[in-house]
């Protein structure tokens, strides 16, 4: 009987984590930096006690958000020729940075974050991506089409400023 | 320690992500695995074992070499996870959730009728907080007893009585003979 035990025990070392959940849980350990991690953590847990069944995807969200405008850019500024263009996605890159550090700067250090902003924040990256997606799509196929997507952008980041200044 | 792993550590010490990452992908399934089998749920399981990897990564410059694997300052870790978990529900689980636990990928059956992987699972649960930690960690992970005593702060005698009663407890609660 204590052979059948033991080898049940054994057995128990079967269990395995999700893979999609591992993934998940890497990609947002290894997003942080060691020495932000504790204060990320404090925040986590405040937008976490209110959004828990979202807990996980809103954090992934907002990591693949930075990645996706990120690639948006950098497809940008080496797929199109037109100096026009490259300039101005050029600007927004670095508007973008510049949001997303502050953005990044307020969820730092605000022990208790007004997650209605950070939601409204997410909703506008969400837009502001999908809009560097189109010009991505676009290409040098209607400049004209891809400068306003562009522009649209940056109205975008304006609204986000708008909401960050009235923090 | 395994091989490789000290320099991995030392990586991870100076804010490598990668390194940390490489000792994630190695740890996290029986630190998982411990998390899991200590609290029942497989969300909370995954959501405890983040956290835990998320506070090693934090403090890592606090972790010091003592003879074992990185794994057992893991452990460390994951046991005072898992007690200030319950700490701040201030509840154990019902009986209806003991009733959730099942296991994601099945491992092949036993050969004993009355003896199956979900009761001895349950009866698991049903053990005191250290009686079920020694029981993963002895006779689920295999660690020594040395290990074994590092991680729950113990000495080694006090383990092996530990673990004496733990069997025998689990024995009772599945109604086996001693």
């Amino acid at each position: 009987m204590d052979k059948d035990l033991f080898k049940v025990l054994k057995e128990l070392k079967n269990i395995q984590p999700d893979l999609d959940y591992s993934k998940q849980s890497r990609l947002l350990l290894l997003a942080q930096t060691r020495n932000d991690a504790e204060k990320d953590a404090e925040l986590r847990g405040n937008i976490f006690r209110v959004f828990y069944p979202a807990k996980l995807a809103l954090a992934v969200g907002i990591v693949i958000l930075i990645l996706v405008i990120s690639g948006g850019v950098y497809y940008i500024n080496n797929q199109l020729n037109q100096n026009d263009l490259v300039v101005k996605a050029s600007e927004m890159n670095a508007s973008i940075q510049v949001k997303l550090n502050e953005i990044r700067y307020l969820l730092k250090n605000n022990p208790q974050p007004d997650t209605e902003s950070i939601l409204a924040i997410q909703v506008l990256l969400e837009k502001a991506a999908n809009e560097l997606k189109e010009v991505s799509a676009l290409g040098d196929k209607d400049l004209n089409e891809s400068l306003k997507k562009i522009d649209s952008t940056r109205e975008i980041l304006y609204q986000i400023d708008d909401i960050l200044k009235n923090k | 320690m395994i091989d490789g792993e000290k320099n991995l550590i030392e990586r991870a010490i100076k804010g490598e992500a990668e390194a940390f990452g490489l000792l994630y992908d190695r740890y996290q399934p029986q630190i998982y695995r411990f998390v899991y089998l200590k609290v029942g749920h497989r969300e909370e399981a995954e959501d405890l074992t983040h956290q835990v990897f998320l506070k090693s990564w934090q403090n890592i410059t606090e972790y010091s070499f003592q003879g074992f694997p990185f794994s057992s300052w893991l452990y460390s870790v994951a046991r005072h996870q898992v007690i200030d978990y319950y700490r701040t529900k201030k509840s154990n689980i019902a009986l209806e959730n003991i009733a959730e636990l099942k296991i994601e990928n099945p491992a092949p059956r036993t050969i004993d009728n009355n003896l199956d992987i979900e009761r001895v699972k349950i009866a698991i649960h049903q053990l005191k907080d250290e009686q079920q930690d020694i029981i993963v960690l002895r006779f689920i992970e295999d660690l020594s007893l040395q290990e074994a005593a590092s991680i729950l702060n113990k000495t080694e005698g006090a383990v092996k009585l530990l673990q004496h009663r733990a069997i025998k407890n689990l024995k009772n609660i599945l109604n086996l003979k001693s």
